[in-house]
């Protein structure tokens, strides 16, 4: 399977960390096409939810994976949020705030909120002011509501 | 009105082709597309209520979406399932759209986002809110239960949010 880095993400982090071993992405070769990325079969969110319980860090790379499409990446984005090491959440999070599609810029905002903390916070607080999508900014705003009630 | 709850509010988004629209609103949450799709059948009047009960059943706090999608409009086959929301009016309306394969799922998906400007509301989380306020201040059983009952402090934040929007 190809490893290709994806074409939002940064230069500052070594893409050779993110590329999924062929064993991480066994479990989901019934859903990955290799022709055009998205346009396999969804993945579903329990098996996200098993990743980030029992191998957080192949959830991670798989965000980065470079073939999955909005839709994938908005739950793995979402579920990223259930980490219990933070600062790697919040560095893909990050990452993934970058995205050029608002779908999985919303899942980032959603992860981030479920995911809490000063900078998941401060992440949610600058896609409420700066995201190009008036929906995304508008998730964030009341993410930010909530979070504060 | 046959109603199918939203993931995610930029499914209503221009940039959302109609392939990520099935992908992102129709999985299965164990992965491939879901042949027994989840609907409420409701009237246009009942749209909030089914919000409120739907989502302080299974969420803790408001989600950022609040939209649904009419998939009636579009004739498939439903057939009435026992619902499990905390709230008899939900589970009575609940359904299931029964789709043979992974064709009809997309199909449906298809017609559904063509026609998106006619077939989804967004429903404002403060009147949602403001129903929940509502039902408690008059005493309903069952969100009164539900509030004092075990599930009640995880939905804390709902009951704050309906406070601040009913007082």
């Amino acid at each position: 399977m190809a490893a290709l880095a994806p074409s939002w993400f940064s230069d500052d982090v070594p893409t050779a960390r993110w590329h999924p071993s062929a064993a991480t992405m066994a479990p989901f070769a019934g859903f990955i096409c290799n022709e055009e990325p998205g346009s396999g079969r969804p993945m579903g969110e329990s098996i996200l939810r098993r990743l980030a319980a029992e191998k957080p860090v192949d959830l991670v790379n798989l965000a980065f994976h470079g073939r999955l499409g909005p839709a994938d990446l908005t739950y793995v984005a979402e579920t990223l949020g259930l980490l219990e090491d933070k600062g790697l959440a919040t560095s893909a999070l990050t990452q993934l705030a970058r995205h050029p599609h608002p779908m999985v810029r919303e899942g980032v905002v959603l992860g981030a909120a479920q995911l809490g903390g000063d900078e998941a916070l401060a992440l949610i607080g600058d896609m409420a002011k700066q995201d190009p999508s008036a929906i995304v900014r508008g998730v964030a705003a009341d993410a930010l509501d909530a979070l504060a009630e | 009105m046959l109603i199918r709850v939203l993931k995610r509010k930029t499914s209503l988004a221009p940039e959302t082709d109609a392939l990520t629209f099935l992908q992102a609103e129709f999985a299965h949450k164990d992965g491939g597309y879901d042949h027994r799709l989840s609907c409420y059948e409701v009237e246009q009047a009942e749209c909030v209520r089914t919000h409120a009960e739907h989502f302080v059943s299974f969420t803790q706090r408001p989600p950022a979406t609040l939209a649904h999608v009419d998939v009636g409009r579009f004739g498939p086959v439903s057939v009435a399932t026992p619902g499990e929301t905390d709230f008899q009016f939900t589970r009575e309306h609940y359904r299931e759209v029964v789709l043979d394969d992974d064709g009809a799922v997309a199909r449906l998906a298809f017609s559904a986002h063509a026609a998106l400007a006619e077939a989804a509301t967004e429903v404002p989380k403060d009147a949602v809110c403001a129903y929940i306020a509502a039902a408690l201040a008059r005493g309903d059983a069952e969100w009164v239960a539900l509030r004092d009952g075990p599930k009640g402090k995880d939905r804390e934040r709902w009951w704050k949010a309906g406070q601040r929007v009913g007082g």
